[in-house]
Order: structure tokens, then C-alpha cells, then sequence
């Protein structure tokens, strides 16, 4: 009997052992925000989530007591963000460039996950529309009467992030944008562009960004550069506070990745401070958490 | 050659036996409730999996901690990532003994409250607790219903000083665990 009692000792965990079955582990927060800096990033609200968010770009960085670090030419995006499904998010936004209304949609392909049958990376892919609103200007010489498909500007983005650890995230994000008119005739109404963004987590509610959108320049015509932002997360509750310094003053694909026009590296005349504010709102609770008690 | 044999029977039903006394963890409910007034933070987990030994008084239960599901999506993921810290430590564990399990009579059908001591291993931190259970027993069922709490501070749960209000400093457990005799 008494090795009889005994052995169950060891029992116990090789029974444990013997039960736990092959497990696969979702990896989750691969970014914090929806967005890196200007671009999407692989994240959405979740379901039932209703995401507003205030994006500001200030102008540059020059005569920072005068113009006060740029606010006085401040350009604002307004967006709202929801999420459908556990993968899908549909999202509605306003800026003040061009006073564009844009739209969205993305979609969760893939999860990253460790374990049973893992997967490397989180796959999501954004389509998105906008359309420019601005009272049109006239001009003797144009040669075409302008109609309102010429306003149309199209995205679609391929979002590849994978989550190195807790502290690194790497995200490359190629994209074809299609603007329907555009005002050079050496600009390409079809840019192709690869991003490719990050994120330094530093302590659980502080992180380093950046981001950088790289489009060939004889589709981007003279005069216009490639969008390159650096920046820091901050979260705290049901905020993330994303702070950065950018040569971009666009909060919409075709206008920080086909119209961004100071260089980045010229210093205090395109350097602009921006930030993105957000705060979430539980539209619909979760089932599960209230039936499974 | 007798007390051969008679040892070989006394094996056989030692295993038979034994075979008999473990139970396995049938169907589970952990609550946990860390909220203020001002934040209703509660969550449930059904996934754990444990195993009893009621000759013994043996006791493992491991909690996957991923799986315990908010009412805000938001507060799962701040659970995950930033108390918890699942990637690091992705099981909650509980190794101990039923006290004086030699006076239990698992037979019986009136519920009766038994003590279960042992190391409660949470978010990497190991400390001996000793909890108060409710045992009731029926048709080849053991159901123990517990409720205890656990200061955040044993286990090394920091809470931001922003949130202070919000997180309340001790978690209010409650568990319900239905456990069936363990076939292979």
C-alpha cells in the first residue's frame, strides 16, 4: 500500500502531462495603435470596439516660437474606427487636406501563433478610397472638364508583421495606390510603394515607432519624397498617445505616401511635430466573458 | 509460494484501487473580480485542467491564464501584456494537499467544508496558501466551491499609480471545480 500511495505522486503530473494537449498560442498587441505613425498597422479595434481618433500634423518645425513648433498650420485628421468581426474593421475619416472624406477596410488574414502548428506572421490586408472634396478652383486653362471620379483616390495594402518577442515588432507593408487625376505630368496616376514600419517596446506602456514608405521617385514626379516618421507610444487605460516628428503633413495613404512634399532630411523646414490620439469605446461586450459564469 | 501469490493480489488491488481514487477535473469555472466602483474588471476562465487524489489528498490544477475571457476586449489585452504578462508566464499552477483527507468520507452527500494547503504559483511568484472549499458529492461527482482572495502585491502585480483607482488592490476568486473518477 504504501507504494502503492506512493507512486500517485509522480502520477499526478504525468497525468497532467499526459492531458495537456498540443496547444497553440495566439501572439496578440503586435502594435499598439491601429496605426504605426501615418500608416495602418497590422492591429483593428477588436470586436465591437468603436476606435475615435484625432491625428494632427503641425507645419514645420522653423520658427518654432513664431508659428508655435507649427501648430499655427496644424492639419487634422478625424477617424472613426470599428470592428466588425474579430478580423474585420471598417473605418470612416476626415481631413483637412483637400478636405477628403476617406474609407476603409481591413482585414485580419492571418494571426501569428506559437506552438501547435504556428504561424510567423500577421498578415492583414487594408483596402481604402478617398475622395478629395475641395471647391474647384477655376482654370482657364485646363483642357478637360474635370467630373467627380477625377476627385477618387484608391489603396490597397498588404500588411506583413511579425512580433519578435514582447519588446520587437517589424511590419512591411506593400501598397498600390491608383489616383485618378493627378496635377503633374510627370506623376503616375498607379504608385507602387513598400513601407516598412516598427515598434521598440521599451517598458510595458512606452514604445519607440517608426515608419518609412519608399515609392520609386519617377512615380512620385519632382518635387516629392518619400514620408519617413519616427515617434514614441504612450499608453495609459484606453488611450494610446502616439507623439512623432514626420515630413509628411498627409494622415491618408495617397496623400503621405504620393504627396508629401519636404524631405525629410532638409532639416527644420519639413521636420513637423504630429500626434495621434485615440480612445475606445465598448459598443458591444464580449458574449463570451457574460455567459461563460 | 502463498505469500507470492498473496502479494501479487494485494498489487492488483492496490492498483485497481488507485486506479479508482483518481479523479479528474470534469467541468470549471474560475471568477476573478478586480474591480472599484469605478471599473467592473471581472473575468472567466473554463480551460483549466487539474487532477484529485482522494486516497491521497493530492491536488494539481494549472490555469491557462490566456484564456480568461473579459467583458472589454481592451482590458484582456492589458491583462495579457501588462499585469499578467502571459507571454512570460503562461500558467497559473496549484500543487498541494487536502488537510486530513483520512476523515473525509467522499460518500457522503452532505456538503461539507474541507481545507486544501499548498504553493499557488502566479504571474512566476510561488506562495503557500491554505483555502476554505465546500465539497458536495453526488452520483460519482465532487464539486468543491471556493472563494478566497489574493492581494495583486503577493504575486508581483504592479498597478501603475494612474490607475490606481481603478484596479482594486486585492482579487476576489471564486471557483467552482466538478470533478469524475479518472478512466484512461
Amino acid at each position: 500500500m504504501v507504494l502503492g500511495v506512493a507512486s500517485h505522486a509522480q502520477n499526478l503530473d504525468s497525468l497532467m502531462q499526459a492531458e495537456s494537449k498540443p496547444e497553440k498560442t495566439l501572439i496578440t498587441a503586435t502594435f499598439k495603435g491601429t496605426k504605426i505613425v501615418n500608416g495602418h498597422s497590422v492591429e483593428s479595434p477588436s470586436k465591437g470596439v468603436l476606435q475615435l481618433m484625432f491625428l494632427h500634423r503641425f507645419g514645420p518645425l522653423n520658427e518654432p516660437l513664431y508659428d508655435f513648433l507649427g501648430m499655427d498650420q496644424a492639419t487634422i485628421r478625424i477617424g472613426l474606427d470599428y470592428g466588425i468581426t474579430k478580423n474585420l474593421a471598417v473605418g470612416v475619416g476626415r481631413s483637412t487636406l483637400q478636405k477628403a472624406y476617406d474609407f476603409y477596410a481591413k482585414y485580419r488574414i492571418l494571426t501569428q501563433s506559437k506552438g501547435y502548428r504556428a504561424v510567423p506572421v500577421t498578415v492583414s490586408i487594408v483596402a481604402a478610397t478617398a475622395v478629395n472634396t475641395e471647391k474647384k478652383q477655376f482654370d482657364p486653362l485646363l483642357t478637360y472638364s474635370e467630373t467627380g471620379l477625377h476627385r477618387l483616390y484608391y489603396t490597397a495594402q498588404l500588411l506583413v508583421a511579425r512580433k519578435f518577442g514582447e519588446s520587437l515588432s517589424i511590419q512591411i507593408m506593400p501598397t498600390a495606390i491608383h489616383r485618378n487625376l493627378v496635377d503633374n505630368l510627370d506623376q503616375s496616376n498607379t504608385i507602387y510603394s513598400l513601407g516598412v514600419g516598427g515598434r521598440v517596446k521599451l517598458t510595458k506602456r512606452f514604445a519607440l515607432t517608426g515608419e518609412y514608405y519608399f515609392t520609386p521617385e519617377n512615380q512620385l514626379g519632382k518635387g516629392f519624397y518619400n514620408p519617413l516618421a519616427l515617434g514614441f507610444d504612450i499608453e495609459t487605460g484606453g488611450h494610446v498617445f502616439q507623439i512623432h516628428v514626420t515630413n509628411t503633413s498627409g494622415m491618408i495613404e495617397h496623400h503621405f505616401i504620393g504627396a508629401t512634399n519636404t524631405d525629410f532630411f532638409d532639416g527644420s523646414t519639413s521636420v513637423r511635430l504630429g500626434f495621434n490620439f485615440s480612445r475606445v469605446f465598448t459598443i458591444v461586450r464580449s458574449d463570451k466573458g457574460k455567459n461563460a459564469w | 509460494m502463498k505469500t507470492l501469490y498473496s502479494f501479487v493480489i494485494i498489487c492488483v488491488c492496490v492498483l485497481v484501487v488507485s486506479a479508482q481514487d483518481i479523479y479528474k477535473l470534469k467541468s470549471s469555472k474560475i471568477n476573478f473580480f478586480a474591480g472599484t466602483p469605478l471599473e467592473d474588471i471581472d473575468a472567466n476562465n473554463t480551460k483549466t485542467t487539474s487532477f484529485l487524489n482522494i486516497k491521497t489528498g493530492e491536488i494539481t490544477i494549472s490555469i491557462p491564464n490566456k484564456e480568461f475571457v473579459f467583458k472589454r476586449s481592451l482590458m484582456q489585452e492589458h491583462f495579457n501584456e501588462n499585469y499578467m504578462e502571459t507571454a512570460k508566464y503562461p500558467k497559473s499552477e496549484f500543487k498541494g494537499k487536502i488537510k486530513d483527507i483520512e476523515s473525509i468520507d467522499f460518500t457522503k452527500t452532505e456538503p461539507i467544508t474541507i481545507v486544501v494547503e499548498g504553493m499557488l504559483t502566479v504571474h512566476g511568484i510561488a506562495k503557500e496558501r491554505s483555502i476554505e472549499v465546500t465539497l458536495k458529492n453526488n452520483a460519482q461527482l465532487i464539486e468543491g466551491v471556493s472563494k478566497f482572495v489574493i492581494p495583486l502585491s503577493d504575486h508581483n502585480i504592479n498597478r501603475p499609480q494612474i490607475l490606481w483607482e481603478k484596479i482594486a488592490e486585492n482579487v476576489q476568486v471564486s471557483a467552482t471545480f466538478t470533478y469524475e473518477p479518472y478512466k484512461k
